[in-house]
């Protein structure tokens, strides 16, 4: 069951997705489960970027709250044409609410800004490790790849990449997808790995 | 509108300075397009790795310290990109897999046992370096620059052609304030792609370090965590620092020991300029 479907205790304020109410979701986005699948992560990772470019703090709970409002109206019976477009619009709204709700958040954001000079927070060590760890786990020709890519500075690094677009017979805007992928996967588990850490703490 | 056009309103909204309606339409956009996500995704990459390349305008560098480091989550992106491109960098510089992989012989000789000699060697080789060329206390000259060959005799070396590595390394001592003499100078041979700077200090050594780069003017340029000691048990730790982050010009470096309650505290602050050749 996707961890998110969990109860993660008390910080969840909003209700948790039952079973049903997600299978019947994925239903609606696809015949086949493991393309629904797909689908539901990929809006799921929209609504997180959505939420985090808007500046909000808690971008993964805002997108499982609005999550849940889309298969709260699709078990109503609400007829959703575009997935895409219906999220968006959803989004915005719990976004609406929530900065309704909250200038403590604000006044955080502005706090933030002004600590905002790179300063570590004792986490440096584990980062550095799970990055390493991350590198490691990477499949070997996608981790000479990334590597490679983000080597060099300025001159060079167009080179770099103009030469390395060259090897793979790859156009440098294909390249540049391709390396983002890699490098969201890879910010992911180091992500996930720092949150392991902090909890076995 | 041409790609540059799309791409600066891509950044504006990145940077929260569309107007309430442009920015509907393009979340509208990405929504529904698979593609313009991922664009506008890359984009971002590439706009945080010219802030950590210290590529942008001054007037964009504050755009996005304004506009963008407003959350910690952005900031974690931030200070990935800066590991991620120094882990890049220091790879390169240590010839790092692939041309250890150009070494290993057609014979079976356990790959472990062969990695531990590769390792053992460059040790040695390195710690007679760091013995022959280390200054005098006085000395502020840089120590050596070395190149690093490139991989070579490799049938099959993966990647385009690297160009060659350039390290120069300095020792550091403390005490070096301004405004009691002249701080020490680094002067970069050209070409340089990486500083290696070895740090002493007074007391004891501390099991981990992190290091903040700032300019005499305060701003910061670089802050690098999990530096070990240069020996175990020892009062110095080594950092590296990608050569292109450098301009000519006055910084301050101050290390900071990791106490066993895990707090960082203050060990020494090192004065010096950097000359670029």
């Amino acid at each position: 069951m996707p961890k998110y479907l969990e109860s993660s205790g008390p910080k969840r304020k909003h209700q948790i997705l039952s079973r049903e109410a997600f299978d019947h979701l994925l239903r609606a986005l696809d015949a086949d489960r493991d393309r629904a699948g797909e689908k539901y992560e990929l809006l799921r990772r929209k609504l997180i970027k959505f939420f985090e470019w808007r500046g909000a703090l808690n971008p993964q709970d805002l997108a499982d709250q609005t999550l849940n409002i889309v298969a709260d109206k699709l078990a109503q019976g609400e007829r959703i044409q575009s997935f895409g477009a219906y999220c968006c619009g959803v989004g915005r709204m719990v976004l609406l609410e929530k900065s309704r709700e909250s200038s403590l958040e604000d006044a955080l954001r502005a706090e933030a800004r002004i600590a905002s000079d790179a300063t570590e927070t004792g986490l440096g060590d584990v980062r550095q490790d799970c990055l390493e760890k991350g590198l490691q786990q990477l499949p070997v020709e996608n981790r000479e790849l990334i590597l490679t890519y983000y080597r060099d500075d300025k001159r060079a690094k167009i080179e770099t990449r103009r030469a390395l677009a060259e090897r793979l017979g790859l156009p440098l805007n294909a390249l540049r997808i391709r390396v983002h992928r890699i490098r969201a996967k890879l910010e992911e588990s180091v992500r996930e790995c720092v949150e392991r850490s902090e909890q076995e703490k | 509108m041409n790609n540059r056009d799309k791409d600066e309103r891509l950044i504006r909204y990145l940077l929260g300075e569309l107007t309430e309606q442009e920015r509907a339409e393009l979340e509208q956009a990405y929504f529904v397009s698979d593609a313009a996500f991922e664009e506008l995704s890359t984009v971002e990459d590439e706009l945080i790795e010219a802030y950590v390349q210290a590529e942008l305008s001054p007037a964009d560098r504050e755009r996005f310290e304004r506009g963008f480091l407003t959350t910690p989550r952005r900031r974690e992106r931030v200070d990935f990109t800066r590991r991620l491109k120094a882990e890049a960098a220091k790879r390169s510089v240590a010839g790092h897999q692939s041309w250890w992989q150009g070494f290993v012989p057609a014979f079976p000789v356990p790959r472990f046992a062969f990695a531990l000699a590769i390792v053992a060697t460059i040790a040695v080789a390195l710690g007679i370096g760091w013995r022959v060329l280390r200054p005098g206390p006085e000395a502020t000259e840089p120590v050596q620059a070395r190149r690093t060959p490139p991989p070579s005799g490799s049938a099959s070396q993966p990647g385009p052609q690297a160009p060659l590595a350039r390290v120069a390394a300095f020792v550091l001592t403390p005490g070096l304030t301004r405004g009691t003499g002249p701080a020490p100078t680094l002067t970069l041979p050209k070409d340089t792609t990486t500083v290696r700077l070895k740090m002493e200090h007074e007391g004891e050594g501390y099991a981990a370090y992190r290091a903040i780069l700032k300019t005499a003017e305060g701003r910061t340029v670089q802050s690098i965590a999990g530096l070990k000691p240069a020996t175990p048990g020892t009062a110095t730790c080594v950092a590296e620092l990608v050569a292109k982050v450098l301009t000519s010009g006055d910084y301050v470096l101050t290390l900071s020991g990791r106490a066993p309650s895990g707090v960082f505290e203050d060990v020494a602050d090192y004065s010096f300029r950097v000359v670029k050749q």
